[in-house]
């Protein structure tokens, strides 16, 4: 009956929206992969949302030109299971090369153990599988270290006297979300001057950071710190900050501390500006190179010539060092 | 409603006597290959009351929907005031003055009386509403239409279904001015509010609206008719003026062979069968109160009395379907922790007045309808569906009951309203009761379902199952019932035996001041 | 004895019940709560969900479901930012014109849902469920998933204060006050009120309902935009997953606020009050510096008692006016008849 025709025509509505989310993702990045056949492809197991993943893709692309190599970026949309089988899809195309940004580093496991039974060089960025050793090579940031910077900031700005700060969470089903916290928490152990009011769950997204620094700067009038597990937030802090009247710079009086990592556009404006103490920018043109770079070694037979996993340290940056490292922080860079 | 007929220009001119206001010539329609009308022509006239009887499954719903637009004839033509009207829809139809009183009702139960009866232009040319002013204005249409008192502020959600019927009648005829369609409006009314409809019905008449009255009882052909058509399979056999006809051979036209008269089995119960259904002083925190009675095996047990009597409500504390207080025993034992299941384990099964909407899933097919509540019988040890066993079973119940369907996988609502309360008394009586609660089971099916129906709960009392019936047609009650019992304001107020059945005595202990 | 008008009150009480049970609580664990700074702190957070869900009222309201608001609010908005020549996080500016694009995109978005439905035959959920991919596969394909900056013109309406009342507080009960009117007040109220009582009933009676659908979904999405305005004024950025799971904060906020989920009964009102203790159980964590692990458990356990207390309280009037109805039927009988 009609019913037929309403799934009919249903199913294609949600076709094209899928072949228009789809072109939305791949966006830019595919045009590249398919010219020159005769190129070593590496596929890419990739995830979007957040602008800092629009910074890691743009510095894959240079590094693929340095290297002359073809990228294919497939995107899992935060679905573990889409992103095995993409990855199956990439390998059944041909792609000689994986490198995967892991959206669960269990259940990727698999998927490795796979590859490598398959003889498909394969290696991991930023997330690490459960047994890093599973791959031949893994290059990430340091969550664990950036948290713990982003509190020894706070520790060396309180001086000794009391310093509450409110504490945006990044998600909860994230690995870099939870070290980051972790290591915020780590590095305040043992400075009780320095005291979290809130912590807030984000999901890394900006609004609820507003509100919850809205909050905060409501409920503790002397709050002296925000920390941000994203450079995504700093809009929302600064728009919280402003309606109290407490947007002021650093060094003057009534600013109120904002610490971020990422080192994204927001981050590295912000520092310039000198509304963020300090931003811990990852180190983003060196961890897409050197992922690249050894993936490509590993499918022309060559051993990786960076011992793994290699944990980049992030390029911390302050009003008064920024001019010195700007070259240096992703976010600086333009098209960022 | 006559402040409106006049606004429009249809009851203004009244036309040349003799042309019919609305003409249906060769209308056929089918339903996914199966025929519901062959060409049918039928003319609606001015100033007549057309009484369009049938068998379910004669089309008679289908024709009352092209009628009303919510329905494109496969093929004929619908000419209104001599125009032949290419496009027939709801909106049109409603435009030209047409109304219809739908047998499943349009009503908005979320709404209060005065916001169904006005749907149709509430702002009353504003852009907001004066509930206030409304509610005025609509309880003084049910005092000038039908004589009734209303407070219609209230949510059509809490009227009893009899009233709802009500409703629904006033709202027709508000927005009627021309042609006014009546699709078994009487079914759940008493017979005072009857007569108020035939009152109303006559006076629209007489103001020169045309009334097409779909109807299952024969005696309103002489109450409110003026012609008679008669459908059988989707044609016209009959179109005669009201005294051209006697009952016999409109029954024969409408079934299409001679009725088998059918009569109970000269066994009268022995006094000594078992008592089945024990039931005493029950009621209930509203309406029900000091209720005694009992049900031996294989006796048929007739429950009489007026709309709001506490029949229903009755039926529905006894499967435990309205919190009621007081001792029930089924075969001796006590059964005060009532629920629907508990009461199918105990051999205790009813069968509801609102059985199409309240038993059964339009949606689904004939045969997920027909198990739906004998699962149990249909799967194995393990949980699992016997699918083989369940089509076995269900095909046996559509031939035992005559279930008219395409196949038992069709969709449930896709059968006529006959058939589909033949289906819903098939699946609860193939529980194999020991008690059986009947409300109205014969409520809107035709002569010849009626007579099946009947045959049935004269088959079920042979097999020693005891019945209890409730029908506000007293003849069948007459013709089915060992004992009758007369409600009244919740409670029972007479006991009639066979021999002293007498409807002035049970009209007298329905509607008596004191019982 | 007077008839409890059921349409609306005993919804608004039970929820306004729980709204004070929470503010009591999380008075006691935080003093201050109720400071003025905080409450208007508090309104302003519920300005955006307190728009969008009265828009939502009516779309639940009639029986249908709109899931595609969240995407509609994005679409709309990087639509207007692309328009404005905002190219990143650091780059570009609105304009006044922003705010004509976001409302134009989001009301054309929100009868395109209606009339989708009426042209395929569809399940509004089915469609909007469609038409949310679409709409957020649009909005990643404009923005490559970056983030975009939000400043100049298009922060007036999530920052501006009027009086010393915030202008999204002041916007939010505009709407509210207006959709109010229109599903109480008006014959377009009544319209989609008796739709989600019966759409049967609804078509048997002749009532314009594709067109009704049309008008009903495309201010279910001019509302989204509104709120979509107001929240990334106030943000003052915009990622690429801004408004995703909005909706279901929305229809969150208008089920709690007594809005049967089956169409017909409900109140733009109780829906102001969902969006307000929505935000209210978010702020109070907040301030009390709850673990982080606990936001969800605590929120779905507040949902479900609101939820719970309406069910009961409307219980117990319909048990209630079914008694006097009763009770009036039977003084009616005793009054001979003819």
């Amino acid at each position: 009956m009609t019913s037929k025709i309403r799934i009919v025509s249903l199913s294609l509505a949600l076709a094209a929206a899928a072949s228009l989310g789809l072109a939305g993702c791949s966006g830019s990045g595919s045009g590249a992969s398919t010219s020159g056949a005769d190129k070593t492809t590496i596929g890419i197991s990739f995830e979007n949302g957040v602008g800092f993943r629009e910074g890691q893709k743009r510095f894959y692309q240079i590094a693929a030109k340095k290297l002359n190599v073809s990228l294919e970026f497939q995107v899992a949309q935060n679905d573990a299971q889409r992103q095995s089988s993409q990855i199956k899809t990439m390998v059944s195309q041909g792609d000689q090369g994986i490198i995967i940004l892991p959206l669960d580093p269990v259940a990727i496991e698999a998927d490795i153990k796979t590859l490598n039974t398959a003889k498909v060089p394969v290696t991991t960025v930023d997330v690490a599988p459960k047994d890093v050793n599973s791959v031949k090579f893994h290059v990430g940031s340091d969550p664990l270290a950036d948290g713990k910077a982003a509190a020894a900031e706070f520790v060396k700005l309180a001086d000794g006297k009391p310093f509450k700060i409110v504490e945006m969470q990044g998600a909860l089903n994230s690995n870099t979300g939870v070290a980051r916290s972790k290591g915020l928490h780590d590095g305040l152990t043992g400075h009780d001057n320095v005291q979290i009011v809130s912590i807030v769950p984000t999901d890394w997204k900006p609004e609820p950071a507003l509100t919850g620094i809205q909050n905060a700067l409501q409920t503790h009038s002397d709050l002296a710190g925000i920390y941000l597990p994203t450079d995504g937030q700093i809009p929302a802090a600064y728009s919280a900050l402003s309606a109290v009247n407490k947007k002021v710079k650093v060094g003057e009086p009534g600013h109120v501390a904002i610490v971020s990592i990422d080192g994204d556009p927001n981050g590295c404006q912000g520092v310039k500006d000198a509304y963020v103490d300090l931003d811990l920018a990852t180190d983003v043109p060196n961890m897409t190179l050197h992922s690249l770079q050894q993936t490509v070694n590993l499918v022309q037979g060559k051993p990786v010539s960076i011992k793994s996993p290699e944990y980049l340290p992030s390029i911390a940056v302050t009003p008064s060092t920024i001019a010195a490292n700007e070259s240096k922080v992703w976010g600086c860079s333009q098209g960022g | 409603m006559t402040d409106n007929g006049s606004v429009t220009t249809t009851s203004a001119s009244p036309g040349e006597s003799g042309t019919p206001l609305m003409r249906l010539s060769g209308i056929s329609k089918s339903f996914d290959g199966t025929t519901v009308l062959k060409s049918m022509d039928l003319d609606v006239v001015r100033g007549e009351i057309l009484i369009l009887l049938g068998e379910n499954g004669a089309g008679k719903s289908t024709l009352k929907n092209i009628m009303c637009g919510l329905l494109a004839p496969d093929g004929g033509s619908i000419e209104f005031q001599g125009t032949v009207q290419t496009e027939w829809n709801p909106r049109k139809a409603k435009e030209l003055g047409l109304a219809a009183i739908h047998q499943e009702l349009s009503l908005f139960p979320n709404l209060s009386v005065a916001e169904n009866v006005n749907m149709i232009g509430l702002g009353n040319g504003r852009g907001y509403v004066e509930t206030k002013d409304l509610e005025r204005r609509t309880n003084a249409m049910f005092q000038d239409l039908l004589e009734i008192g209303i407070d219609s502020s209230i949510l059509v959600a809490e009227l009893p279904l009899a009233t709802r019927q009500l409703v629904e009648i006033v709202k027709a005829i508000r927005t009627a001015s021309s042609v006014l369609v009546l699709d078994e409006p009487t079914t759940s009314l008493s017979i005072q509010e009857r007569r108020q409809l035939f009152t109303a019905m006559r006076r629209l008449r007489d103001n020169g609206y045309a009334l097409v009255h779909v109807t299952h009882f024969l005696e309103e052909i002489e109450a409110v008719g003026d012609r008679v058509a008669i459908m059988r399979d989707g044609e016209l056999v009959a179109l005669n003026t009201k005294n051209e006809l006697t009952v016999p051979q409109i029954e024969q036209l409408m079934v299409g062979r001679e009725l088998a008269a059918v009569s109970r089995p000269e066994t009268p119960p022995h006094d000594g069968a078992p008592v089945v259904l024990d039931v005493s002083d029950l009621g209930d925190a509203a309406l029900l109160h000091d209720i005694n009675l009992s049900v031996r095996s294989g006796e048929v047990v007739g429950i009489a009395g007026l709309s709001g009597a506490g029949r229903s409500e009755l039926m529905q504390a006894l499967v435990g379907l309205r919190a009621a207080h007081g001792d029930v025993k089924l075969e001796g034992r006590r059964f005060n922790r009532r629920s629907v299941v508990a009461g199918v384990q105990r051999g205790i099964v009813l069968v509801s007045e609102d059985r199409r909407t309240e038993q059964a899933f339009l949606e689904r097919t004939v045969l997920e309808n027909l198990t739906a509540s004998m699962l149990g019988r249909v799967s194995n040890k393990l949980g699992l569906m016997r699918l083989g066993k369940e089509r076995q079973l269900v095909g046996e119940l559509i031939k035992k009951f005559g279930v008219r369907t395409d196949s038992a996988n069709a969709e449930f609502g896709s059968m006529s309203g006959g058939n589909q309360q033949k289906a819903i008394l098939a699946r609860w009586l193939s529980l194999s009761p020991k008690v059986c609660l009947l409300d109205e089971p014969t409520k809107g099916i035709d002569v010849g379902a009626k007579a099946e129906v009947q045959r049935t709960i004269f088959e079920l009392a042979s097999t020693g199952v005891g019945l209890l019936v409730v029908s506000s047609d007293l003849p069948e009650l007459f013709h089915v019932s060992d004992r009758i019992l007369v409600m009244k304001g919740g409670t029972i107020t007479a006991e009639l035996h066979r021999s002293e059945f007498d409807a002035t005595t049970i009209l007298r202990a329905a509607s008596s001041e004191k019982a | 004895m007077q008839r409890f008008s059921s349409r609306l009150s005993p919804q608004i009480v039970s929820v306004l019940g729980v709204i004070v049970i929470v503010i009591v609580i999380f008075s006691i664990l935080s003093p201050g709560f109720l400071a003025l700074g905080n409450v208007s702190n508090l309104l302003l957070q519920a300005s955006s969900t307190a728009i969008a869900a009265s828009g939502m009222t009516l779309v639940i309201m009639a029986g249908w479901i709109d899931l595609s608001i969240g995407s509609l609010m994005s679409l709309a908005v990087t639509i207007a930012l692309a328009a404005a020549g905002v190219t990143s996080a650091a780059y570009g500016s609105s304009s006044i014109w922003t705010y004509f694009i976001v409302i134009g995109v989001s009301i054309a978005g929100g009868a395109l849902n209606g009339v989708l439905i009426w042209a395929l035959k569809v399940q509004p959920l089915l469609v909007t469920l469609g038409t949310m991919t679409i709409f957020s596969g649009i909005a990643l394909h404009i923005t490559s998933a970056g983030n975009r900056s939000a400043s100049g013109p298009i922060q007036y309406l999530g920052r501006a204060v009027v009086f010393g009342i915030p202008l999204p507080v002041i916007v939010a009960v505009v709407v509210v006050v207006v959709i109010a009117f229109l599903l109480r007040r008006t014959p377009f109220g009544r319209y989609v009120t008796a739709i989600g009582g019966s759409e049967r009933s609804a078509r048997e009676t002749g009532l314009p309902i594709n067109r009704l659908r049309i008008v009903v979904f495309a201010i279910s999405g001019l509302c989204a935009g509104i709120a979509g305005i107001i929240t990334v004024g106030q943000v003052g950025t915009m990622q690429s997953t801004f408004g995703v799971g909005f909706e279901f904060t929305v229809i969150t906020a208008v089920v709690v606020g007594g809005t049967s989920l089956t169409g017909g009964k409900g109140s733009v009102i109780g829906s102001a009050l969902g969006a307000i203790l929505l935000t209210l159980i978010d702020n109070g964590l907040n301030r009390v510096n709850a673990s982080v692990y606990i936001y969800d458990v605590i929120t779905g356990l507040v949902l479900l008692v609101a939820v719970l207390t309406d069910s009961v309280v409307m219980g117990r009037i319909r048990r209630m006016n079914v008694r006097i109805r009763q009770a009036g039927l039977e003084r009616s009988q005793k009054t001979p008849s003819t």
